[in-house]
């Protein structure tokens, strides 16, 4: 049986512990900044726009069962980092789970920016005006800064 | 005063604000509860689904690596 010492080294749970952290908490800047501090979308705000009191209603419904989806995502999340964390072939580097959480949010940012806002249209980054497309660039553009950041963090986290 | 304090009390409890909710809580439910909602559901959740699938795959590649006949070679 291998030692401790002579066990080779794997990242990946770490990065994929990262990787749904950094999601989830994205998930949630997206749905506190976003949805509610600032109130540029709602979740169906694309399909069933916020101008009534019944229709902004509605639309908190669906935004409250997008946060719950990304509590899960974090809280699985959690409990990958946990797991890894007591594996002995997994190495304590802050600058891969600092880069996992990174590719996360980005990810999150794509992914979401892809399917809901370009392919589905159930909203838009900020709906308050006839062309959608600048605000939707720039959230997928700040996603790819993100995945751009994360990659190279977890590469300065790579063992030599 | 108590009887001003009183009666600011019950014009609040009986004002528009107060029955909003009472009033709307039925559209509500009938603009959620739609024939759409399970696709509702399944599109607002489509995009988690997706970024934890993609989690889990790299968290478990190890195991599941084999499956995918990927190979390395000797490490």
């Amino acid at each position: 049986m291998a030692s401790p010492n002579t066990v080779a080294l794997r990242r990946t749970p770490l990065v994929a512990a990262g990787i749904l952290l950094g999601a989830g908490l994205g998930g949630f800047v997206d749905g506190i900044l976003l949805h509610q501090i600032l109130q540029w979308h709602n979740m169906l705000s694309g399909q069933l726009p916020p101008d009534t009191l019944v229709r902004a209603k509605v639309n908190m419904y669906w935004d409250g069962l997008f946060h719950a989806a990304v509590w899960v995502l974090t809280a699985v999340g959690l409990g990958m980092l946990w797991s890894a964390t007591g594996r002995h072939d997994v190495p304590h580097s802050g600058r891969t789970l600092l880069g996992g959480l990174l590719l996360g949010w980005g990810l999150f940012n794509v992914v979401e920016g892809i399917i809901d806002h370009e392919v589905l249209g159930l909203h838009h980054v900020y709906e308050y005006t006839p062309n959608h497309l600048p605000a939707d660039l720039g959230f997928l553009a700040f996603g790819l800064a993100l995945l751009l950041g994360g990659g190279a963090l977890v590469r300065a986290g790579r063992i030599r | 005063m108590q009887k001003l304090f009183l009666s600011l009390a019950c014009s609040l409890g009986t004002g528009s604000v107060a029955w909003a909710c009472p009033w709307c809580r039925p559209r509500v439910q009938a603009g959620i509860y739609t024939p759409a909602y399970t696709t509702n559901v399944l599109l607002v959740l489509l995009p988690v689904a997706v970024l934890l699938a993609l989690g889990l795959a790299l968290f478990y590649w190890d195991k599941l690596r084999p499956y995918f006949g990927v190979s390395y070679g000797k490490s």
